[in-house]
């Protein structure tokens, strides 16, 4: 289980900012916490597959795809706010998330 | 007479897939987390068209059942597409096992027509489950 920092949130923040404007080919400036990751900057199955595997690195998390899954089933992140709000859940929790 | 219970289509683009694979025998976690290690192997005989179809069928097995991997106990390894043949991405055989054989059963699925196309840059795939 990673150590959650003050500067946890903004580290996070800067990864997920980041990996959609590269990935979505869409000027940082365009993305803000409110934008729809699949309606507004067309993002995928693979780009969230991507996104885990990179936080599972840096974060040295271990974690399983199902246990998102089951997550996401109750608490759905669909904008880019939420997906950094279930980022900081998953790297404070892990396969715990599941029992939020 | 056969009843339609699903169909699911998709698309990708080829050259998404590529930085995943990492050598000549070696893939990424993430093609690791959505494909078995029989898949990872016969894929590697002709990577760079196998891995998007592979990726991009069990994408259309999804939307055929009306489900994803973060609304279900689907998994992207429920579904095996093996290729049999590295000249020929119409040569495979299907096997559903888990969660997804569950569903085939639960649901009378009979049948799972699944096809597949390269047109330059892109591999599309089309899934149709018959009860």
């Amino acid at each position: 289980m990673a150590k959650i920092t003050e500067n946890t949130k903004d580290e996070v923040r800067e990864i997920v900012y980041n990996f959609f404007s590269e990935e979505c080919d869409v000027d940082l400036s365009e993305i803000s916490d409110d934008t729809n990751v699949i309606r507004d900057i067309e993002g995928d199955s693979l780009m969230f597959l991507e996104l885990i595997e990179l936080f599972k690195k840096k974060y040295e998390l271990h974690i399983e795809l199902k246990s998102i899954g089951k997550y996401i089933v109750k608490h759905p992140a669909e904008t880019i706010g939420e997906l950094i709000d279930t980022t900081m859940l998953i790297i404070e929790f892990e396969n715990g998330i599941v029992d939020l | 007479m056969h009843e339609v219970f699903g169909c699911g289509i998709d698309i990708e683009n080829i050259s998404r897939f590529e930085k995943h694979l990492l050598s000549e025998n070696e893939v990424s976690d993430v093609f690791k987390r959505v494909f078995t290690p029989k898949e990872i192997k016969l894929n590697l005989q002709n990577p760079r068209e196998f891995f998007p179809l592979g990726f991009s069928t069990k994408e259309s097995f999804f939307k055929a059942f009306g489900l994803s991997w973060t609304n279900s106990a689907l998994q992207w390894t429920d579904f095996e597409i093996l290729f049999k043949n590295p000249n020929d991405f119409n040569n495979f055989e299907l096997v559903l096992s888990n969660h997804a054989q569950e569903l085939i059963s639960q649901n009378s699925i009979k049948e799972q027509d699944v096809f597949l196309k390269i047109h330059e840059n892109f591999v599309i795939s089309q899934v149709i489950l018959l009860m």
